[in-house]
């Protein structure tokens, strides 16, 4: 579904990912963890396509489409959605109304008819059914003076809506406490499909222990440095990254076989 | 003196040489009024109230004072644009200045052409109120000028305890030439505990070169509630000069939010005097500008009682090599303690050559005061543009979404606006924005 072929990127001409490759297959959870600044939230905004993030190298294709040539909206229209580390407030835009605007654009950009304001209400109606959550942030402005458990809500809420193929969650699990943790991660696991793949970028195992992935990467200096199943998750968290550094690639398949 | 000037008071002693039934203090105030603008002239750059406004675009097209007959034509000879949703309240239509007539459909509150009250004397109140405007400084030229030619305008009076309900003006000129200043005049009363809601519109049928000098002055009773809105949408030749002062007696509130959409050179001041004890006034104001359109928005809040509250919020958007001013000054006089002010300008610059001078004052004599301003001058949000796009939005629509968003916090700022009327000036906003 997603392949990442020798993947480098700079951020202000200095060089972030460093030759990364990475397969994703449909419906498929694969985590990557690594530590701070090894280039996982950086992989999470090429594939989103956001400004200053500079592919020197490689390739990014979803369904054989390449990803990298097209406009952010253009990879939203495609299916990708990205969950952001730091949603960001837009004082002014009432959330329904963004949301609506959003999944029209996309639906128009893919052929399908438009859905008018009654249409809409019924599918937020579904979506908040099947995430368990209240209506509470839809009448507010886009994430404006939300706490950071409700920002966090209010992506996984626009993930259920605009049903993307490929989601990416940036750290989602950060500033959560763990009822907030658990409510975000239960709405994750609701929307799991065989028709949607997700990418979880975590620095910690515990989002892991909620959202149990069918692969987990660690990413070090901007490549992958280690693969395995869950499990490779939790040995990280007993051991920490620092034998990455120590040991290298082979201490942590060690680790992951041991 | 500019040429313009001079050509202007020749014309004034012509034009005040004639007598139409007025009382004599009107004959003083016209003369009193000629002789502070021959003295001062029109104000120039280096008066400091105009250091970012010429006059220039005035001045080139040499454009004639009005004589007060010619200013009404009649209402059938205009096609009048589509009106702001005001929910079937009365609307009096402002041709080139003047009222073309008084709708039937106002009961409660006085609703009358200003030369008939200046003649008739049916309103006490109206002498002192006129009689008490400052003329006499270099910077009030304008005022001195429409004092000169007194008599185009309206009254407007709402009896004590009266809910006055909304009244609309609708503000419009004819495209005949040569090109005219129309100076004309709003008297505004409000009695004790009175409430009304003013919404004015600024919008010609089509394009036109002349300008309006329009001076509104406003008397807020005890506890009661003046709310007006001001929707500018005028064409590029047009230049726009209005003064609006307004005395808010105790526990009254004052409130002015304007937009504007349009117009070649547009100068609004404003000037709250808070003079009872806990008065109250909100000046808002958007400015969404493109091309060479100039705004200058000057406000002027005195607060001269204890426990007074006065409020600027000002958004501009500026593209092109269009130019904002604002300049938003707060007085808080010796005694006024327990007062507080709040001032917010915020301007996003779309372009290179678009300008922005912003200028929040503060002058505090008094001791115990609450005082707050902030000005901000940017570009939009990055991660915000990316944030709207990477859910499927295109730039265009994204950026868009995002300046309506700016510009219409000051949309709820203005406490007394219908959602239908909201709409529809966040519709012309959109509109102004995407042109």
């Amino acid at each position: 579904m997603l392949k990442i072929k020798n993947l480098h990127a700079t951020v202000d001409g200095k060089p972030i990912l460093k030759g990364l490759s990475l397969e994703v297959g449909r419906g498929e959870i694969h985590a990557i963890m690594g530590p701070n600044g090894s280039g996982k939230s950086t992989l999470a905004n090429v594939i989103a396509g956001r400004d200053g993030y500079e592919v020197t190298e490689g390739s990014v294709e979803m369904d054989g489409q390449n990803l990298l040539e097209l406009e952010p909206e253009e990879r939203a229209h495609a299916g990708v959605f990205l969950a952001f580390q730091y949603p960001v407030e837009i004082p002014g835009v009432n959330n329904t109304y963004f949301l609506r605007a959003a999944l029209n654009a996309q639906r128009k950009a893919r052929g399908e008819p438009e859905l008018d304001s009654m249409e809409f209400l019924k599918l937020v109606r579904e979506k908040l059914e099947i995430l368990h959550i209240e209506d509470d942030l839809l009448h507010r402005a886009v994430n404006d003076g939300f706490s950071g458990g409700e920002k966090k809500r209010n992506e996984i809420f626009q993930m259920a809506v605009l049903e993307p193929r490929l989601a990416i969650l940036d750290e989602t699990d950060s500033g959560l406490d763990i009822d907030a943790l658990k409510l975000v991660s239960d709405g994750v696991n609701r929307l799991r499909s065989e028709d949607r793949s997700m990418i979880v970028v975590t620095h910690y195992q515990r989002l892991l222990d909620h959202i149990v992935p069918d692969a987990v990467h660690v990413l070090s200096d901007g490549k992958i440095a280690a693969s395995g199943g869950a499990d490779l998750a939790r040995k990280l968290e007993d051991q920490g990254y620092a034998w990455l550094e120590s040991g290298g690639i082979e201490a942590v398949e060690q680790a992951a076989s041991a | 003196m500019s040429a313009l000037a001079e050509q202007w008071s020749s014309q004034l002693v012509a034009l005040n040489s004639a007598d139409e039934g007025m009382p004599s203090w009107v004959g003083v105030l016209r003369r009193a009024g000629g002789e502070a603008f021959a003295r001062h002239g029109l104000p120039h750059r280096k008066v400091e109230d105009w250091k970012y406004t010429s006059l220039k675009l005035l001045e080139a097209r040499s454009a004639r004072l009005a004589e007060r007959g010619e200013a009404g034509s009649a209402d059938e000879s205009c096609a009048w644009p589509e009106a702001l949703p005001v929910d079937g309240a009365p609307v009096v239509r402002m041709l080139n200045g003047r009222p073309t007539g008084i709708p039937d459909s106002i009961a409660s509150i006085t609703v009358a052409s200003l030369s008939e009250a200046l003649t008739n004397g049916k309103h006490p109140w109206l002498r002192e109120m006129l009689e008490s405007l400052e003329i006499n400084r270099p910077s009030l030229a304008f005022s001195a000028l429409n004092t000169s030619t007194l008599g185009d305008g309206l009254l407007i009076h709402v009896p004590a305890n009266t809910d006055g309900g909304t009244l609309a003006l609708q503000w419009a000129f004819d495209d005949q030439a040569p090109a005219r200043l129309f100076n004309t005049r709003v008297t505004i009363r409000l009695e004790a505990g009175a409430r009304l809601n003013i919404v004015e519109q600024f919008e010609s049928p089509a394009a036109h070169n002349h300008a309006l000098n329009l001076l509104t002055q406003v008397r807020v009773g005890r506890g009661a509630q003046l709310n007006t809105i001001r929707v500018q949408n005028e064409h590029d030749e047009c230049a726009l000069v209005t003064r609006t002062e307004c005395d808010v007696a105790a526990e009254g509130y004052f409130e002015t939010s304007s937009f504007d959409l349009g117009g070649g050179l547009v100068r609004h001041d404003c000037k709250p005097r808070l003079i009872g004890e806990g008065a109250k006034a909100q000046v808002n104001g958007v400015f969404a500008l493109g091309g060479s359109q100039h705004v200058d928005h000057h406000v002027y809040a005195d607060h001269v009682s204890a426990d007074t509250h006065s409020g600027q919020f000002f958004r501009g958007v500026l593209d092109g090599r269009s130019r904002g001013v604002f300049n938003g000054k707060a007085r808080i006089c010796e005694g006024a303690d327990g007062s507080t002010v709040r001032q917010s300008n915020a301007n996003l610059l779309l372009s290179d050559h678009a300008e922005i001078d912003t200028k929040p004052e503060l002058e505090i004599y008094a001791d115990e005061v609450e005082a707050s301003h902030g000005a901000t001058v940017g570009q939009l949000d990055e991660d915000a543009v990316f944030y709207l796009r990477s859910r499927g939005l295109d730039e265009e629509l994204a950026r868009g979404l995002l300046m309506g968003a700016f510009c219409k916090a000051v949309l709820d700022q203005a406490t007394n606006c219908p959602a239908s009327l909201g709409e529809a000036i966040a519709e012309r906003i959109d509109r102004a924005l995407g042109k």
